[in-house]
Protein backbone atom coordinates (compact mmCIF):
# COMPACT_ATOMS: atom_id res chain seq x y z
CA UNK A 1 0.00 0.00 0.00
CA UNK A 2 2.86 2.27 1.07
CA UNK A 3 4.99 1.66 -1.81
CA UNK A 4 2.37 1.81 -4.38
CA UNK A 5 1.16 5.11 -2.99
CA UNK A 6 5.30 6.14 -2.95
CA UNK A 7 5.09 4.99 -6.56
CA UNK A 8 1.97 7.29 -7.66
CA UNK A 9 3.42 9.94 -5.70
CA UNK A 10 6.86 9.99 -7.65
CA UNK A 11 4.66 9.61 -10.97
CA UNK A 12 2.88 12.96 -9.87
CA UNK A 13 6.81 14.54 -9.72
CA UNK A 14 7.01 13.45 -13.40
CA UNK A 15 3.21 13.98 -15.41
CA UNK A 16 1.82 16.49 -12.66
CA UNK A 17 -1.51 15.65 -10.91
CA UNK A 18 -3.40 16.40 -13.87
CA UNK A 19 -1.99 13.63 -15.80
CA UNK A 20 -2.31 11.22 -13.06
CA UNK A 21 -5.78 8.96 -13.64
CA UNK A 22 -7.83 9.80 -10.28
CA UNK A 23 -7.91 6.18 -9.23
CA UNK A 24 -4.05 6.06 -8.58
CA UNK A 25 -4.15 9.63 -7.09
CA UNK A 26 -7.22 7.90 -4.53
CA UNK A 27 -3.97 5.26 -4.20
CA UNK A 28 -1.42 7.93 -3.24
CA UNK A 29 -4.68 9.52 -0.96
CA UNK A 30 -5.08 6.57 0.77
CA UNK A 31 -0.78 5.97 1.35
CA UNK A 32 -0.60 8.99 2.97
CA UNK A 33 -3.37 9.03 4.90
CA UNK A 34 -2.59 5.42 6.75
CA UNK A 35 0.71 7.59 7.00
CA UNK A 36 -0.49 10.07 9.25
CA UNK A 37 -3.02 8.75 11.07
CA UNK A 38 -1.88 5.10 11.14
CA UNK A 39 2.22 5.31 11.08
CA UNK A 40 2.67 8.87 12.97
CA UNK A 41 2.08 8.60 16.71
CA UNK A 42 2.36 11.92 18.99
CA UNK A 43 4.89 10.58 21.32
CA UNK A 44 3.85 13.62 23.66
CA UNK A 45 0.60 13.09 24.07
CA UNK A 46 -0.35 10.80 27.09
CA UNK A 47 -3.10 8.80 25.15
CA UNK A 48 -1.40 8.66 21.88
CA UNK A 49 1.64 7.74 22.85
CA UNK A 50 0.90 4.35 24.04
CA UNK A 51 -2.03 2.67 22.76
CA UNK A 52 -3.02 -1.00 23.92
CA UNK A 53 -2.62 -4.10 21.45
CA UNK A 54 -6.66 -4.05 22.43
CA UNK A 55 -7.46 -0.37 20.55
CA UNK A 56 -4.83 -0.80 18.22
CA UNK A 57 -6.46 -3.68 16.79
CA UNK A 58 -9.76 -2.22 17.09
CA UNK A 59 -8.70 1.06 15.45
CA UNK A 60 -6.11 -0.79 12.87
CA UNK A 61 -9.63 -2.78 11.52
CA UNK A 62 -11.57 0.69 11.01
CA UNK A 63 -8.49 1.89 9.20
CA UNK A 64 -8.35 -1.24 6.80
CA UNK A 65 -12.18 -0.82 6.15
CA UNK A 66 -10.71 2.90 4.53
CA UNK A 67 -8.03 1.78 2.64
CA UNK A 68 -10.31 -1.66 1.10
CA UNK A 69 -12.98 0.53 0.11
CA UNK A 70 -13.32 1.92 -3.21
CA UNK A 71 -14.64 5.44 -3.85
CA UNK A 72 -15.87 7.02 -6.53
CA UNK A 73 -14.73 10.61 -6.56
CA UNK A 74 -15.74 13.50 -9.02
CA UNK A 75 -12.57 14.96 -9.12
CA UNK A 76 -9.22 15.07 -7.42
CA UNK A 77 -9.84 18.07 -4.89
CA UNK A 78 -13.51 16.23 -3.63
CA UNK A 79 -10.75 13.22 -3.06
CA UNK A 80 -8.32 15.13 -1.46
CA UNK A 81 -10.70 17.44 0.68
CA UNK A 82 -12.51 14.04 1.33
CA UNK A 83 -9.51 12.70 3.24
CA UNK A 84 -8.47 15.69 4.93
CA UNK A 85 -11.90 15.21 6.59
CA UNK A 86 -11.07 11.83 7.31
CA UNK A 87 -7.59 12.30 8.60
CA UNK A 88 -9.35 15.22 10.66
CA UNK A 89 -11.45 12.96 11.96
CA UNK A 90 -9.35 9.92 12.71
CA UNK A 91 -6.73 12.35 14.28
CA UNK A 92 -9.41 13.44 17.08
CA UNK A 93 -10.16 9.54 17.52
CA UNK A 94 -6.74 8.92 18.24
CA UNK A 95 -6.68 11.40 21.46
CA UNK A 96 -9.80 10.00 22.92
CA UNK A 97 -9.33 7.65 25.91
CA UNK A 98 -9.87 4.08 24.93
CA UNK A 99 -13.26 3.27 25.12
CA UNK A 100 -14.53 6.61 26.54
CA UNK A 101 -17.84 8.18 25.77
CA UNK A 102 -15.66 10.58 23.34
CA UNK A 103 -14.02 7.21 21.68
CA UNK A 104 -17.54 5.91 20.62
CA UNK A 105 -18.56 9.43 19.71
CA UNK A 106 -15.50 10.45 17.18
CA UNK A 107 -16.02 6.86 15.90
CA UNK A 108 -19.94 7.61 14.76
CA UNK A 109 -18.66 10.78 13.06
CA UNK A 110 -16.30 8.58 11.11
CA UNK A 111 -19.07 5.85 9.93
CA UNK A 112 -20.94 9.22 8.80
CA UNK A 113 -18.70 10.41 6.71
CA UNK A 114 -17.36 6.65 5.57
CA UNK A 115 -21.35 6.45 4.82
CA UNK A 116 -21.24 9.32 2.54
CA UNK A 117 -18.73 8.06 -0.57
CA UNK B 1 62.09 37.39 43.01
CA UNK B 2 62.05 35.59 40.03
CA UNK B 3 64.95 34.72 37.33
CA UNK B 4 65.33 36.51 34.21
CA UNK B 5 66.31 34.25 31.51
CA UNK B 6 68.60 35.59 28.74
CA UNK B 7 69.49 32.83 26.54
CA UNK B 8 67.19 32.05 24.08
CA UNK B 9 68.92 28.14 22.24
CA UNK B 10 65.99 28.86 19.62
CA UNK B 11 63.54 30.99 17.63
CA UNK B 12 61.42 28.99 15.01
CA UNK B 13 57.90 31.10 13.74
CA UNK B 14 56.47 32.50 16.67
CA UNK B 15 57.87 29.77 18.91
CA UNK B 16 60.90 30.43 21.14
CA UNK B 17 62.66 27.87 23.25
CA UNK B 18 64.71 28.70 26.65
CA UNK B 19 65.88 25.99 29.43
CA UNK B 20 64.09 26.70 32.62
CA UNK B 21 63.08 24.87 35.54
CA UNK B 22 60.03 25.17 37.79
CA UNK B 23 57.94 25.82 34.51
CA UNK B 24 54.56 25.17 34.28
CA UNK B 25 52.68 25.00 31.08
CA UNK B 26 50.24 27.68 29.52
CA UNK B 27 52.01 29.39 32.18
CA UNK B 28 52.94 33.26 31.22
CA UNK B 29 55.95 34.92 30.48
CA UNK B 30 57.55 38.33 29.45
CA UNK B 31 59.66 38.14 26.69
CA UNK B 32 61.84 42.27 26.46
CA UNK B 33 63.29 42.66 23.16
CA UNK B 34 64.48 45.71 21.48
CA UNK B 35 60.71 46.09 20.09
CA UNK B 36 59.14 45.97 23.15
CA UNK B 37 57.71 43.94 25.49
CA UNK B 38 55.05 41.12 24.71
CA UNK B 39 53.54 38.50 26.56
CA UNK B 40 54.02 34.80 25.73
CA UNK B 41 52.48 31.46 26.76
CA UNK B 42 54.53 27.90 27.64
CA UNK B 43 52.84 25.36 25.02
CA UNK B 44 54.93 22.84 25.23
CA UNK B 45 57.74 21.42 28.10
CA UNK B 46 60.23 18.96 26.89
CA UNK B 47 62.61 18.16 30.27
CA UNK B 48 64.41 21.45 31.18
CA UNK B 49 63.31 23.42 27.37
CA UNK B 50 60.34 25.06 27.71
CA UNK B 51 58.85 26.50 24.50
CA UNK B 52 56.58 29.41 24.52
CA UNK B 53 54.62 31.38 21.87
CA UNK B 54 55.26 34.95 21.43
CA UNK B 55 51.61 36.49 21.53
CA UNK B 56 53.69 39.54 19.35
CA UNK B 57 55.48 37.67 17.34
CA UNK B 58 58.91 36.91 17.27
CA UNK B 59 60.13 39.57 15.29
CA UNK B 60 63.02 41.74 16.84
CA UNK B 61 63.46 38.66 19.57
CA UNK B 62 67.34 37.76 19.41
CA UNK B 63 68.73 34.92 21.37
CA UNK B 64 70.26 37.22 23.95
CA UNK B 65 66.17 38.65 24.60
CA UNK B 66 64.65 38.46 28.56
CA UNK B 67 62.39 36.36 29.39
CA UNK B 68 60.81 36.25 32.77
CA UNK B 69 57.90 33.75 33.43
CA UNK B 70 55.14 35.41 35.46
CA UNK B 71 54.05 32.34 37.70
CA UNK B 72 50.59 31.78 36.53
CA UNK B 73 48.51 31.15 33.62
CA UNK B 74 46.63 33.74 31.76
CA UNK B 75 44.00 35.70 33.79
CA UNK B 76 40.65 37.78 33.83
CA UNK B 77 39.49 40.30 36.07
CA UNK B 78 35.91 38.81 37.38
CA UNK B 79 34.24 42.00 38.11
CA UNK B 80 31.12 44.08 37.72
CA UNK B 81 33.19 46.54 36.16
CA UNK B 82 33.53 44.18 33.05
CA UNK B 83 29.96 45.24 32.33
CA UNK B 84 30.02 47.22 28.87
CA UNK B 85 33.69 47.09 28.73
CA UNK B 86 35.68 45.47 25.28
CA UNK B 87 39.18 43.68 25.67
CA UNK B 88 41.18 42.19 23.43
CA UNK B 89 42.37 38.41 23.50
CA UNK B 90 44.77 38.81 26.08
CA UNK B 91 42.60 40.59 28.40
CA UNK B 92 43.67 44.32 27.97
CA UNK B 93 41.57 46.81 27.54
CA UNK B 94 40.72 47.75 23.62
CA UNK B 95 38.08 50.98 24.72
CA UNK B 96 40.69 53.27 25.89
CA UNK B 97 38.93 52.41 29.71
CA UNK B 98 41.78 51.31 32.24
CA UNK B 99 42.74 48.14 32.78
CA UNK B 100 41.34 45.87 35.11
CA UNK B 101 43.05 43.95 38.12
CA UNK B 102 40.46 43.24 40.63
CA UNK B 103 40.27 39.77 41.63
CA UNK B 104 41.95 37.81 38.87
CA UNK B 105 40.71 34.27 37.98
CA UNK B 106 42.46 31.93 35.90
CA UNK B 107 40.90 30.84 32.70
CA UNK B 108 40.57 27.40 30.92
CA UNK B 109 39.65 25.60 34.28
CA UNK B 110 37.38 22.42 34.38
CA UNK B 111 34.12 22.69 33.46
CA UNK B 112 31.71 22.46 36.23
CA UNK B 113 31.26 18.98 38.09
CA UNK B 114 28.03 17.32 36.27
CA UNK B 115 26.40 16.49 39.78
CA UNK B 116 26.07 20.15 40.29
CA UNK B 117 24.38 20.43 37.24
CA UNK B 118 20.40 20.47 36.78
CA UNK B 119 18.61 19.19 33.83
CA UNK B 120 18.29 22.02 31.40
CA UNK B 121 14.16 23.33 31.76
CA UNK B 122 13.94 27.12 30.87
CA UNK B 123 13.60 28.70 27.75
CA UNK B 124 15.70 31.75 26.69
CA UNK B 125 13.09 33.73 24.60
CA UNK B 126 15.13 35.51 21.81
CA UNK B 127 12.09 37.22 20.14
CA UNK B 128 13.00 35.35 16.79
CA UNK B 129 10.07 33.10 15.68
CA UNK B 130 11.95 30.54 13.94
CA UNK B 131 13.92 29.94 17.47
CA UNK B 132 11.50 30.46 19.74
CA UNK B 133 8.33 28.44 17.99
CA UNK B 134 10.19 26.04 16.32
CA UNK B 135 13.84 25.67 17.88
CA UNK B 136 13.61 26.79 21.20
CA UNK B 137 16.57 27.84 22.92
CA UNK B 138 17.16 26.25 26.16
CA UNK B 139 19.15 27.85 28.97
CA UNK B 140 22.41 26.13 29.13
CA UNK B 141 21.90 24.78 25.77
CA UNK B 142 25.26 24.66 23.85
CA UNK B 143 24.11 25.25 19.91
CA UNK B 144 26.34 26.32 17.22
CA UNK B 145 24.95 28.39 14.10
CA UNK B 146 26.37 26.78 11.08
CA UNK B 147 26.76 29.07 8.05
CA UNK B 148 28.80 29.95 5.14
CA UNK B 149 30.94 32.89 4.47
CA UNK B 150 28.89 35.65 3.22
CA UNK B 151 25.75 34.94 5.03
CA UNK B 152 24.37 37.65 7.96
CA UNK B 153 25.72 35.41 10.84
CA UNK B 154 27.04 38.61 12.86
CA UNK B 155 23.75 40.19 12.22
CA UNK B 156 21.94 37.35 13.60
CA UNK B 157 24.28 37.54 16.67
CA UNK B 158 23.63 41.21 17.24
CA UNK B 159 19.95 40.71 17.35
CA UNK B 160 20.19 37.99 19.61
CA UNK B 161 22.64 39.85 21.92
CA UNK B 162 20.01 42.88 21.98
CA UNK B 163 16.97 40.44 22.02
CA UNK B 164 17.57 37.67 24.51
CA UNK B 165 15.98 37.78 27.52
CA UNK B 166 18.69 37.24 29.93
CA UNK B 167 21.07 38.88 32.26
CA UNK B 168 24.60 38.98 30.58
CA UNK B 169 25.91 38.74 27.43
CA UNK B 170 29.64 37.78 27.01
CA UNK B 171 30.52 38.11 23.24
CA UNK B 172 33.73 36.57 21.74
CA UNK B 173 34.47 37.71 18.82
CA UNK B 174 37.74 35.77 16.75
CA UNK B 175 39.50 36.64 13.91
CA UNK B 176 36.76 39.38 13.25
CA UNK B 177 37.07 42.14 10.44
CA UNK B 178 37.19 45.54 11.54
CA UNK B 179 34.55 46.46 10.41
CA UNK B 180 32.41 43.66 12.21
CA UNK B 181 34.02 44.25 15.22
CA UNK B 182 32.72 48.39 14.67
CA UNK B 183 29.27 46.24 14.13
CA UNK B 184 28.83 44.63 17.04
CA UNK B 185 30.03 48.25 19.53
CA UNK B 186 27.69 50.27 17.46
CA UNK B 187 24.74 48.43 17.24
CA UNK B 188 24.88 47.20 20.92
CA UNK B 189 25.26 50.54 21.79
CA UNK B 190 23.19 52.05 20.21
CA UNK B 191 19.86 49.41 21.02
CA UNK B 192 21.38 50.28 24.72
CA UNK B 193 22.31 45.99 25.37
CA UNK B 194 26.05 47.77 25.92
CA UNK B 195 25.80 47.76 29.87
CA UNK B 196 25.14 44.49 29.82
CA UNK B 197 27.70 43.39 27.60
CA UNK B 198 31.34 42.27 27.91
CA UNK B 199 32.93 41.55 24.51
CA UNK B 200 36.13 40.46 23.96
CA UNK B 201 38.08 40.60 20.57
CA UNK B 202 40.10 39.27 18.50
CA UNK B 203 40.44 41.01 15.35
CA UNK B 204 42.48 39.37 11.96
CA UNK B 205 44.78 41.32 12.58
CA UNK B 206 45.77 40.80 15.97
CA UNK B 207 48.15 37.56 17.44
CA UNK B 208 46.79 34.12 16.32
CA UNK B 209 47.61 32.83 20.12
CA UNK B 210 45.40 35.87 21.32
CA UNK B 211 42.20 34.24 19.06
CA UNK B 212 42.95 31.08 21.42
CA UNK B 213 42.06 32.88 24.46
CA UNK B 214 38.94 34.39 23.28
CA UNK B 215 36.91 31.54 24.01
CA UNK B 216 38.22 30.61 27.50
CA UNK B 217 38.35 34.69 28.03
CA UNK B 218 34.74 34.93 27.28
CA UNK B 219 33.58 31.49 29.54
CA UNK B 220 35.89 32.87 32.55
CA UNK B 221 33.94 35.62 32.74
CA UNK B 222 30.48 33.83 31.88
CA UNK B 223 31.23 31.50 34.96
CA UNK B 224 32.18 34.35 37.24
CA UNK B 225 28.25 36.06 36.46
CA UNK B 226 26.56 32.95 36.75
CA UNK B 227 28.31 31.49 39.72
CA UNK B 228 28.96 34.32 41.71
CA UNK B 229 26.30 36.59 40.70
CA UNK B 230 23.94 33.94 40.21
CA UNK B 231 23.28 35.61 36.44
CA UNK B 232 21.89 34.27 33.43
CA UNK B 233 24.81 34.34 30.55
CA UNK B 234 24.33 34.52 27.55
CA UNK B 235 27.98 33.52 25.81
CA UNK B 236 28.02 34.59 21.99
CA UNK B 237 30.65 33.13 19.92
CA UNK B 238 32.22 34.35 16.28
CA UNK B 239 33.59 32.09 14.17
CA UNK B 240 34.62 29.21 16.05
CA UNK B 241 36.43 28.22 12.55
CA UNK B 242 38.83 31.04 12.95
CA UNK B 243 39.81 29.11 16.28
CA UNK B 244 40.10 25.59 15.16
CA UNK B 245 42.32 27.34 12.14
CA UNK B 246 44.18 29.23 14.89
CA UNK B 247 44.63 25.65 16.95
CA UNK B 248 45.47 24.49 13.61
CA UNK B 249 48.67 27.11 12.78
CA UNK B 250 50.06 26.88 16.28
CA UNK B 251 49.78 22.89 15.95
CA UNK B 252 51.65 23.20 12.99
CA UNK B 253 54.92 25.13 14.00
CA UNK B 254 55.07 23.03 16.83
CA UNK B 255 55.27 20.04 14.73
CA UNK B 256 52.18 18.10 15.86
CA UNK B 257 51.58 15.48 13.27
CA UNK B 258 48.36 17.05 11.74
CA UNK B 259 45.35 15.06 11.81
CA UNK B 260 42.27 14.91 9.59
CA UNK B 261 42.59 17.85 6.59
CA UNK B 262 45.65 19.31 8.80
CA UNK B 263 43.57 20.27 11.94
CA UNK B 264 45.23 19.12 15.13
CA UNK B 265 44.29 15.43 16.67
CA UNK B 266 42.58 16.97 19.20
CA UNK B 267 40.28 19.11 17.49
CA UNK B 268 37.64 17.45 18.97
CA UNK B 269 38.45 17.89 22.85
CA UNK B 270 39.59 21.29 22.16
CA UNK B 271 35.91 22.13 20.82
CA UNK B 272 34.43 20.04 23.40
CA UNK B 273 36.52 21.67 26.45
CA UNK B 274 34.74 25.06 25.50
CA UNK B 275 31.62 24.41 24.71
CA UNK B 276 31.47 21.94 27.91
CA UNK B 277 30.99 24.83 30.06
CA UNK B 278 27.76 25.11 29.25
CA UNK B 279 25.79 24.43 32.24
CA UNK B 280 22.27 25.28 34.19
CA UNK B 281 22.57 25.50 38.01
CA UNK B 282 20.06 25.18 40.49
CA UNK B 283 21.44 27.95 43.01
CA UNK B 284 22.73 29.80 40.17
CA UNK B 285 22.72 31.01 37.02
CA UNK B 286 23.49 29.13 33.89
CA UNK B 287 25.52 29.58 30.70
CA UNK B 288 24.37 29.29 27.14
CA UNK B 289 26.63 29.01 24.17
CA UNK B 290 26.01 29.98 20.77
CA UNK B 291 28.90 29.71 18.79
CA UNK B 292 28.97 30.23 14.80
CA UNK B 293 30.71 27.85 12.99
CA UNK B 294 31.42 29.12 8.86
CA UNK B 295 31.55 25.69 7.03
CA UNK B 296 34.64 26.21 4.47
CA UNK B 297 33.00 25.05 0.82
CA UNK B 298 29.22 24.76 2.94
CA UNK B 299 30.69 21.70 3.63
CA UNK B 300 29.39 20.20 6.45
CA UNK B 301 31.37 16.59 6.81
CA UNK B 302 34.42 19.28 6.99
CA UNK B 303 36.26 18.15 10.19
CA UNK B 304 35.23 21.59 12.67
CA UNK B 305 31.48 21.47 11.59
CA UNK B 306 31.98 17.53 12.19
CA UNK B 307 33.23 17.33 15.27
CA UNK B 308 31.28 20.06 16.67
CA UNK B 309 28.30 18.75 15.80
CA UNK B 310 29.36 15.63 18.38
CA UNK B 311 29.63 18.13 21.31
CA UNK B 312 26.20 20.51 20.82
CA UNK B 313 22.33 19.38 21.49
CA UNK B 314 21.87 20.42 17.85
CA UNK B 315 22.43 23.30 14.80
CA UNK B 316 20.93 26.32 13.50
CA UNK B 317 21.83 26.36 9.66
CA UNK B 318 21.74 29.83 8.96
CA UNK B 319 21.44 29.95 4.66
CA UNK B 320 19.78 32.43 2.07
CA UNK B 321 19.44 34.87 4.79
CA UNK B 322 16.95 33.30 7.24
CA UNK B 323 17.18 30.10 9.73
CA UNK B 324 16.44 26.94 7.40
CA UNK B 325 12.82 25.11 9.01
CA UNK B 326 14.86 22.08 7.98
CA UNK B 327 17.87 20.79 8.92
CA UNK B 328 18.18 23.07 12.02
CA UNK B 329 17.69 21.78 15.13
CA UNK B 330 17.18 22.13 19.50
CA UNK B 331 17.84 18.55 20.98
CA UNK B 332 16.44 20.21 24.30
CA UNK B 333 13.03 21.88 22.83
CA UNK B 334 10.90 19.11 24.44
CA UNK B 335 12.09 20.15 27.55
CA UNK B 336 10.49 23.14 27.57
CA UNK B 337 7.90 23.47 24.59
CA UNK B 338 5.64 21.34 27.02
CA UNK B 339 5.18 24.46 29.12
CA UNK B 340 4.65 27.12 27.31
CA UNK B 341 1.07 27.10 26.11
CA UNK B 342 -0.83 23.59 24.98
CA UNK B 343 -0.49 24.88 21.36
CA UNK B 344 3.15 25.14 20.64
CA UNK B 345 3.51 21.82 19.86
CA UNK B 346 1.03 21.36 17.25
CA UNK B 347 1.50 24.13 15.55
CA UNK B 348 5.64 23.77 15.26
CA UNK B 349 5.07 20.57 13.80
CA UNK B 350 2.07 21.17 11.67
CA UNK B 351 3.44 24.76 10.41
CA UNK B 352 7.18 22.96 9.20
CA UNK B 353 4.65 19.88 8.02
CA UNK B 354 3.09 22.22 5.53
CA UNK B 355 6.12 24.15 4.67
CA UNK B 356 7.57 21.36 3.61
CA UNK B 357 4.30 20.13 1.00
CA UNK B 358 5.15 23.78 0.14
CA UNK B 359 8.49 23.29 -1.24
CA UNK B 360 6.95 20.37 -3.01
CA UNK B 361 4.51 22.62 -4.79
CA UNK B 362 7.20 25.28 -5.38
CA UNK B 363 9.20 22.23 -7.38
CA UNK B 364 5.90 20.88 -9.14
CA UNK B 365 5.69 24.99 -10.12
CA UNK B 366 9.12 24.93 -11.36
CA UNK B 367 8.36 21.99 -13.88
CA UNK B 368 5.61 23.89 -15.49
CA UNK B 369 2.66 21.59 -14.17
CA UNK B 370 -0.78 23.17 -13.42
CA UNK B 371 -1.40 24.09 -9.96
CA UNK B 372 -4.51 22.50 -8.24
CA UNK B 373 -6.34 24.56 -5.98
CA UNK B 374 -4.18 22.88 -2.85
CA UNK B 375 -1.45 23.69 -4.51
CA UNK B 376 -2.87 27.47 -4.66
CA UNK B 377 -3.24 26.69 -0.99
CA UNK B 378 -0.08 26.04 -0.25
CA UNK B 379 1.75 29.06 -2.16
CA UNK B 380 -0.35 31.61 -0.39
CA UNK B 381 1.13 29.88 2.68
CA UNK B 382 4.49 29.20 1.69
CA UNK B 383 4.93 32.84 1.06
CA UNK B 384 3.05 34.12 4.11
CA UNK B 385 5.27 31.97 6.40
CA UNK B 386 8.65 33.17 4.69
CA UNK B 387 7.76 36.44 5.55
CA UNK B 388 6.28 36.28 8.39
CA UNK B 389 7.70 33.72 10.57
CA UNK B 390 11.77 33.09 8.60
CA UNK B 391 12.64 36.49 7.55
CA UNK B 392 14.88 37.38 10.19
CA UNK B 393 13.77 40.85 11.24
CA UNK B 394 10.62 39.81 12.65
CA UNK B 395 10.74 40.23 16.27
CA UNK B 396 7.47 39.66 18.30
CA UNK B 397 7.40 37.10 21.66
CA UNK B 398 6.55 33.84 21.82
CA UNK B 399 3.06 34.44 22.34
CA UNK B 400 2.34 36.48 19.75
CA UNK B 401 4.42 34.50 17.07
CA UNK B 402 1.90 31.49 17.97
CA UNK B 403 -1.18 33.64 17.38
CA UNK B 404 0.58 34.78 13.85
CA UNK B 405 0.69 31.16 13.41
CA UNK B 406 -2.56 30.73 13.44
CA UNK B 407 -3.47 33.51 11.47
CA UNK B 408 -0.95 32.48 9.32
CA UNK B 409 -3.10 29.06 9.07
CA UNK B 410 -6.75 31.00 9.04
CA UNK B 411 -5.86 33.01 6.24
CA UNK B 412 -4.74 29.72 4.21
CA UNK B 413 -6.42 26.96 5.20
CA UNK B 414 -9.74 25.71 6.13
CA UNK B 415 -9.41 23.85 10.21
CA UNK B 416 -9.38 20.46 8.76
CA UNK B 417 -7.21 20.98 6.08
CA UNK B 418 -4.24 21.73 8.79
CA UNK B 419 -3.74 18.42 10.53
CA UNK B 420 -4.37 20.01 13.78
CA UNK B 421 -6.93 18.11 16.73
CA UNK B 422 -10.16 19.73 16.93
CA UNK B 423 -9.64 20.60 20.26
CA UNK B 424 -7.18 23.30 19.74
CA UNK B 425 -8.71 24.49 16.65
CA UNK B 426 -11.87 25.25 18.62
CA UNK B 427 -9.61 26.79 20.89
CA UNK B 428 -7.31 28.97 18.92
CA UNK B 429 -8.62 29.16 15.30
CA UNK B 430 -9.08 32.81 14.54
CA UNK B 431 -12.92 33.70 13.54
CA UNK B 432 -13.32 35.89 10.81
Amino acid sequence: MLRDGNEVGQMMKVVGEEGTPTADFVKYLKAEFLDSVYLQQNTFDPIDSACGAERQEYMFDKLLTVLDKSFDFEDKGKARSYFQNLRQEFIDWNYTPWDSIDFHEAEKKIDALLAQA
Amino acid sequence: MRKIYHRIIQISGNVITVEAANVANNELAEVKSERGTSLAQVIRLDKSRVYLQVFAGSRGISTDSEVRFLGHPMRVSGSEALLGRIFTGNGSPRDNGPALDENMMEIGGPSVNPANRIIPNKMVHTGIPMIDIFNTLVESQKLPIFSVAGEPYNQLLARIAMQAEVDIIVLGGMGLKYDDYLFFKETLDEHGALPRTVMFIHTASDPIVECIQVPDMSLAVAEYFATELNKRVLVLLTDMTNFADALKEISITMEQIPSNRGYPGDLYSQLAVRYEKAVDFAKAGSITVLAVTTMPGDDVTHPIPDNTGYITEGQFYLRNGHIEPFGSLSRLKQNVNKDTREDHRALMDNMIRLYSEYREVLEKQSMGFRMSEWDKKLLKYGGQFEKGMMDLSVNIPLFQALDRGWSILADCFEPQEVGIKTDLVKKFWPSK
